[in-house]
C-alpha cells in the first residue's frame, strides 16, 4: 500500500483533489484501524476491500474507494476498468424504457461514476487522450440525458427524489468540469440550473423531513443524497448547509436525516410508510448524520442496528457501503441517545417505543395526494405494530397475481411515460389497504381536493400517547361526518390500548379494518375481552387483539399475494358497527412464544462450492475435514481470504436438550437447504420470508444429544447479473441462534367505567383511560 | 475556458468527439450577445447531429432572442415528421449505473437514422418548447403548436409539459382552453405546468 499525499498532480499543470474526500490520508488510517481493531467499521472495510479485490468485475461500484485508499496499481486498473465498462454502455441504454422514461434513476448513478472518474484523475491514473474522450462521452451523455431530465420537473413545484438526484448530477458537473483551464461550457451550464435548485431540494421538503414519498424513497434516495447536496452546496457557497432552514418549508438536511433515521424499525427493518412496505434500510445516509452530528444515536445505528449484508442500491447504484465508511466518523461524542425513542411529528405521525424498544406502535396521518395515492398512500391514522422485533401488522405493495385492491374506481391510464400507455390500478394505495376505519364499504377512499388531511391532537412521549384527528379525509367523502379520532397509548413497556372514534349526524355502517401477519390461532385469547383475533408470527410472536369496547366479531379473509413480501400472504380483518357514533377500544397484547437458548454465530465449518455440484454426503465429508471455520453471520468470504464464490456449505455440532426447538438463520440466505442430523427440512420460509426476517426452522429432539445442522446456501457474489441484469444483490446478515418455546401467560381484562384492569401471568395493572370525548 | 468554435484537430489515439466541441461552442454561444453568433446558433440548429441541435436549441433558448422563433419552429417540424416516438418496446432492460448490457445489436432492418430518432425521443422537442417559452410573448407564433403538444397524449410527458410551461411564459389568452384540458393530464409535471401556465395567463388577462 503506498502513501501518496491527498493532492497529485495528474497533468502537467493541473492539481485536482478527489472530491468529497476530504483527507484522503486520513480516510486510509481510519480504514485501516478500523480493520486493525476488528471494529463493525473494520468489518465493513474488510468486506468490501475483500470483494472488490478478489472479483473486482463483479463489484465494480467497490473499486473505487478502494483504489483511492490502497492505491495499489491492481486496484487503480480494476476501478478504472468499471469506469470504462460503465462508459460503454451509453449507447445500448437509451434504447431502454429506464433511460428514456425513469431518467432520474440513471441521473444519479452517472453522477458518481463521474465523480469516480475525476477521483482516479486526482490520482493521475488516466492517460490524457483517455480521461479527454471519457470526460467528454460523461458530459455528452450527463447533458442529453439528464439536463434534459432535470427541465421536465417543474421548478419549483418539483421537490422529490427524482428532481434531487437530476439536479444534484447537474450541479455536480460544474464541480467536477465546470472548473480551471479545462472547464466545459456545457458542464457550467448544466450547474447554473442545477446548482441554483439545489437548496429547493432540501427547503421544499415538508418541516418534517418526510418527503412524502414513503419510506423506502427516503431510505434509498433522498436520504443518501442529501450528504452530497450539503457538500456540494459548502462547496459553492460556503457556510453550514446541515442545519440551516431553507424556504420554502423551513426544512433542513438535518431535518430529513433525522427522519431517515426514524424510519428504521428495532430489529432493523424500514417502517412500511406509504409505498412498498417493509424493506432493509441504507447505511450512508446515517454514517453522514453520525459524521455531521456526533450524536451517539447515529453511531449506535451503525454499530447494533444496521444489516451490512445486503447491497440495496442507494440512488440506484450499489456504492452504500463506500459512502458508509467515507462518512462514517471514527471519534464519538460523548453525548448519549437511543436509537429507537418515541416521536412525534404533528404533519405526520408518532412512534410510541418501548424503552428496550421491544414493542414499536407507529401511527400513520401524514398527507395523502389528491386524486392519486402513488406514493403518499391514504392511510388516516393507520397503524404499524411490531414487537420483539417481528412485525405484526402488514403494509405495502400486492404482488402480481393479487388482485384485492383493484377497486372499479381507482384505475388510471397514463401516456407518454413509457412507450406503450400503461394502465394501472392505485387501490393499494387507498384506505382498504391499510389499518385503518372505513365508512361504508368504501374502500377506495382517497382524497380529491387540496385541504389539510389531518392534525395530531396530543402527544405525551412520557406517558406514550397519541391522538390524532382525520376528520377531513373522511368529511371530503361522507359530509355529516363530525369526527374520526383514534388514540393509541403504550403500557408500560408491554402492550398497547387504542382507541377509535367515528360520529356522523347519520348512521353509517363502519369497519375497522386490520392488516395482520397470516397466521390465525384459536388462542390464547384475553379473557373478558371480546373475542378479536390471535395471531401468531413465523418468528414466534403473539399478538391478541381484541376489544374491550366496540363489537369484536370480526370478518377475517386470507389474502394470497399481499404483501409482496413476509410470507406473500396476509390476514384481512374487519370488524363492523354501525351508528351515528361508533367506538372502539382495542387491547393489543403481544407474547413471545420463543426465547433464545444461545447463539451459535461462530465457529462453523464452512466450505466454498464454487461449481456448485456438490451433493450433501460428500459436502459433509469435506465439511468434516475442513480447517476453515468462520462465523456465519455474513459470507464468508467477507469475512475472510477465501474466494468470491457463490454457494457456500455450513456445518455445526452443538449439544440439544430434548424437546421443540428452533434454528435461528440469518436472513437473506438464497436457494438454501438445511439438514438437521442428516435429515433435510422445510426452508420454504427461506425463500420469501427470508429477505426480510432471520427464519426459524423448526425440530424437534427426543433426548439430549449432540446435533449436527448442516446449511447450503447462496449469497450475492456480484453487483449484476449477467449482462448487467437485476441480480439479487442480498448477501446474507445475521445472528443464528438456538430457540425454544415459552410458556405464554394467561392474560385477562376488566373495563370499570374510566378504568382497566389488565393481568397479565401475574402482573396487573389499573389503567386510567378516559374515553375520546364524543361530540354533542 | 478554453473552446474554439470549430472543432480543431486532434492528434492523438482516441477519437476526437466533434459533436462534443460543438455543442461546448453552443454552451458559449449562448453567452455571446452578437449577431453573428446568433446565426451561428441558428445554423447549428439544423446541424446533422441531434445532440447538437439539442444543444443549439438550449442555447437559442439562453439567447432568448425573438430571431430564433423561426428557427425552433422549424427545429420542432423537423422532429414532428421524424418517427421520434416509433420505438415500440425497449430493447436493454440492465439497470442503471450497471457496468455491464445485453449485447444490442439494432433491432433488425431499422437503420441508424431510425435509431438516433429513438434515442432522442422529445428531447429537441423539449428543449425548442422550452427556448421558445424563454423567448417569451414575442414567439407567439408558435402558440398553436405549443397547445397541439400541451393536449396530444402521443407525445411524451416531457414535451406535453414543457408545451404548457411555453404557452404560460408567451402569455397568449387563446392558449387557456388547451392549458385548461391539459390540467387534466395524468401525469403531474404536465398537469403542474399547466395549472401554472393558465394562472399566469388568467392573471395577466385579469380573468
Amino acid at each position: 500500500m503506498t502513501t501518496s499525499a491527498t493532492t497529485t498532480r495528474s497533468a502537467p499543470g493541473k492539481i485536482v483533489m478527489p472530491l468529497f474526500i476530504e483527507d484522503l490520508p486520513a480516510l486510509r488510517v481510519k480504514l485501516e484501524r478500523a480493520e486493525r481493531d476488528g471494529s463493525r467499521m473494520g468489518q465493513v472495510w474488510s468486506s468490501v476491500r475483500r470483494r472488490a479485490q478478489s472479483a473486482p468485475l463483479a463489484y465494480p461500484w467497490f473499486t473505487p474507494l478502494v483504489a483511492m485508499v490502497t492505491q495499489t496499481p491492481s486496484d487503480i486498473e480494476a476501478a478504472k476498468r468499471s469506469i470504462r465498462d460503465y462508459v460503454s454502455t451509453f449507447d445500448g441504454q437509451a434504447l431502454g424504457m429506464g433511460l428514456q422514461f425513469h431518467f432520474w434513476c440513471f441521473a444519479f448513478p452517472h453522477a458518481r461514476w463521474s465523480l469516480y472518474f475525476q477521483w482516479l484523475d486526482s490520482l493521475g491514473a488516466w492517460e490524457p487522450d483517455e480521461a479527454r474522450s471519457l470526460r467528454e462521452k460523461l458530459i455528452t451523455f450527463q447533458f442529453v440525458n439528464f439536463f434534459y431530465g432535470m427541465r421536465t420537473k417543474p421548478e419549483p413545484e418539483c421537490v422529490d427524489n427524482q428532481t434531487m438526484s437530476l439536479c444534484f448530477s447537474n450541479a455536480l458537473f460544474g464541480e467536477l468540469f465546470g472548473k480551471g483551464p479545462d472547464a466545459s461550457p456545457t458542464a457550467i451550464r448544466m450547474a447554473t440550473d442545477g446548482l441554483r435548485r439545489l437548496p429547493s431540494m432540501l427547503g421544499g421538503v415538508p418541516a418534517s423531513g418526510y418527503s412524502g414519498e414513503g419510506s423506502t424513497y427516503m431510505d434509498h434516495v433522498v436520504g443518501p443524497c442529501v450528504p452530497f447536496l450539503v457538500e456540494l452546496l459548502e462547496r459553492a457557497h460556503g457556510g453550514d448547509w446541515f442545519d440551516r432552514e431553507l424556504p420554502p418549508y423551513h426544512c433542513s438536511a438535518r431535518a430529513i436525516l433525522q427522519m431517515v433515521a426514524r424510519e428504521w424499525m428495532p430489529g432493523g427493518l424500514l417502517l412500511p410508510w406509504d409505498h412498498y412496505g417493509y424493506g432493509l434500510p441504507t447505511r450512508s445516509a446515517i454514517a453522514y448524520a453520525a459524521h455531521r452530528t456526533g450524536d451517539a444515536t447515529y453511531h449506535d445505528m451503525l454499530d447494533h442496528h444496521a444489516d451490512w449484508g445486503h447491497d440495496i442500491s442507494i440512488g440506484w447504484g450499489f456504492d452504500d457501503l463506500p459512502w458508509a465508511l467515507l462518512w462514517w466518523p471514527e471519534k464519538r461524542s460523548l453525548s448519549k441517545g437511543k436509537s429507537f425513542a418515541s416521536w412525534a411529528h404533528h404533519d405526520v405521525g408518532a412512534a410510541l417505543i418501548a424503552d428496550d424498544a421491544s414493542l414499536y406502535l407507529f401511527q400513520h396521518w401524514d398527507e395523502s395526494t389528491p386524486h392519486f395515492p402513488t406514493r403518499a398512500h391514504v392511510n388516516p391514522n393507520a397503524v404499524t405494530l411490531s414487537a420483539f422485533d417481528s412485525p405484526l401488522t402488514v403494509d405495502g405493495v400486492p404482488g402480481p397475481s393479487c388482485k384485492a385492491f383493484e377497486y372499479p374506481d381507482t384505475w388510471r391510464v397514463r401516456n407518454g411515460v413509457d412507450f406503450n400507455a400503461i394502465r394501472t390500478n392505485f387501490g393499494s394505495g387507498c384506505a382498504g389497504a391499510h389499518s385503518v376505519l372505513l365508512v361504508d364499504a368504501m374502500q377506495g377512499m382517497h382524497v380529491k381536493g387540496d385541504f389539510t388531511q389531518a392534525r395530531m391532537t396530543h402527544f405525551d412521549p412520557g406517558e406514550r400517547s397519541v391522538v390524532a384527528d382525520v376528520t377531513p379525509q373522511y368529511r371530503e367523502h361522507w359530509p355529516d361526518t363530525r369526527q374520526v379520532l383514534r388514540k393509541s397509548r403504550l403500557i408500560d413497556n408491554k402492550f398497547w390500548l387504542i382507541e377509535d372514534l367515528a360520529q356522523f349526524d347519520q348512521p353509517h355502517r363502519v369497519t375497522a379494518r386490520w392488516w395482520l401477519r397470516p397466521q390465525q390461532l384459536a388462542s390464547p385469547q384475553i379473557s373478558g375481552a371480546q373475542p378479536g383475533i390471535t395471531i401468531q408470527t413465523a418468528e414466534g410472536v403473539t399478538l391478541m387483539l381484541q376489544p374491550v369496547l366496540g363489537p369484536g366479531e370480526p370478518d377475517v379473509t386470507l389474502v394470497q399475494g399481499y404483501p409482496a413480501a413476509l410470507e406473500e400472504r396476509s390476514l384481512c380483518v374487519d370488524f363492523h358497527q354501525t351508528g351515528s357514533t361508533v367506538r372502539w377500544l382495542w387491547l393489543a397484547i403481544p407474547l413471545q412464544s420463543r426465547r433464545i437458548i444461545q447463539t451459535i454465530d461462530t465457529a462453523w465449518a464452512v466450505l466454498p462450492d464454487a461449481d456448485e455440484t456438490l451433493e450433501f454426503t460428500r459436502a459433509k465429508e469435506l465439511l468434516q475435514n475442513t480447517q476453515s471455520n468462520v462465523p456465519m453471520t455474513m459470507p464468508a468470504f467477507s469475512l475472510a481470504s477465501l474466494p468470491v464464490v457463490r454457494r457456500w456449505w455450513y456445518r455445526k455440532t452443538l449439544r440439544v436438550e430434548p424437546g421443540n426447538h428452533w434454528l435461528r438463520l440469518p436472513r437473506n440466505l438464497i436457494n438454501s437447504a438445511l439438514w438437521i442430523d442428516g435429515r433435510p427440512q422445510n426452508t420454504d420460509a427461506i425463500a420469501t420470508l427470508g429477505r426480510l426476517m432471520q427464519p426459524q426452522i423448526p425440530f424437534h429432539v427426543a433426548k439430549a444429544q449432540d446435533v449436527e445442522f448442516i446449511l447450503r446456501t447462496d449469497c450475492s457474489a456480484s453487483q449484476y447479473g449477467p449482462h448487467g441484469k437485476k441480480h439479487d444483490t442480498h448477501s446474507f446478515w445475521g445472528t443464528p441462534a438456538l430457540l425454544a418455546p415459552s410458556e405464554l401467560p394467561s392474560a385477562r381484562v376488566q373495563w370499570i367505567g374510566r378504568s382497566l384492569r389488565v393481568s397479565i401471568g401475574e402482573k396487573t395493572w389499573d389503567i386510567d383511560h378516559t374515553e375520546l370525548p364524543a361530540s354533542q | 475556458m478554453n473552446v474554439t468554435i470549430d472543432p480543431p484537430l486532434h492528434k492523438g489515439t482516441h477519437p476526437v468527439n466533434n459533436d462534443f466541441q460543438t455543442i461546448e461552442s453552443c454552451a458559449v454561444l449562448a453567452q455571446l450577445k452578437d449577431d453573428a453568433s446568433l446565426q451561428r446558433l441558428i445554423d447549428l440548429a439544423a446541424h446533422a447531429s441531434w445532440r447538437v441541435r439539442f444543444a443549439a436549441a438550449v442555447a437559442l433558448g439562453d439567447r432568448a432572442n425573438p430571431s430564433a422563433v423561426s428557427a425552433l419552429l422549424n427545429m420542432l417540424a423537423h422532429e414532428d415528421s421524424e418517427p421520434i416516438y416509433g420505438q415500440a418496446e425497449h430493447y436493454v432492460g440492465a439497470p442503471a449505473g450497471a457496468t455491464t448490457i445485453a449485447a444490442t445489436a439494432n433491432p433488425a432492418g431499422v437503420p441508424e437514422q431510425t435509431i438516433e430518432c429513438w434515442r432522442r425521443r422529445g428531447r429537441i422537442k423539449q428543449a425548442a418548447c422550452v427556448a421558445l417559452g424563454q423567448i417569451g410573448p414575442a414567439a407567439r407564433s408558435a402558440v398553436t403548436r405549443m397547445c397541439h403538444y400541451a393536449t396530444n397524449q402521443k407525445e411524451d410527458y416531457a414535451v406535453r409539459a414543457a408545451a404548457c410551461q411555453a404557452l404560460g411564459l408567451i402569455g397568449d389568452a387563446s392558449a387557456a382552453p388547451s392549458l385548461r384540458t391539459a390540467t387534466g393530464d395524468e401525469e403531474w409535471c404536465t398537469k403542474t405546468q399547466a395549472s401554472k401556465a393558465l394562472r399566469a395567463i388568467e392573471h395577466a388577462s385579469g380573468l
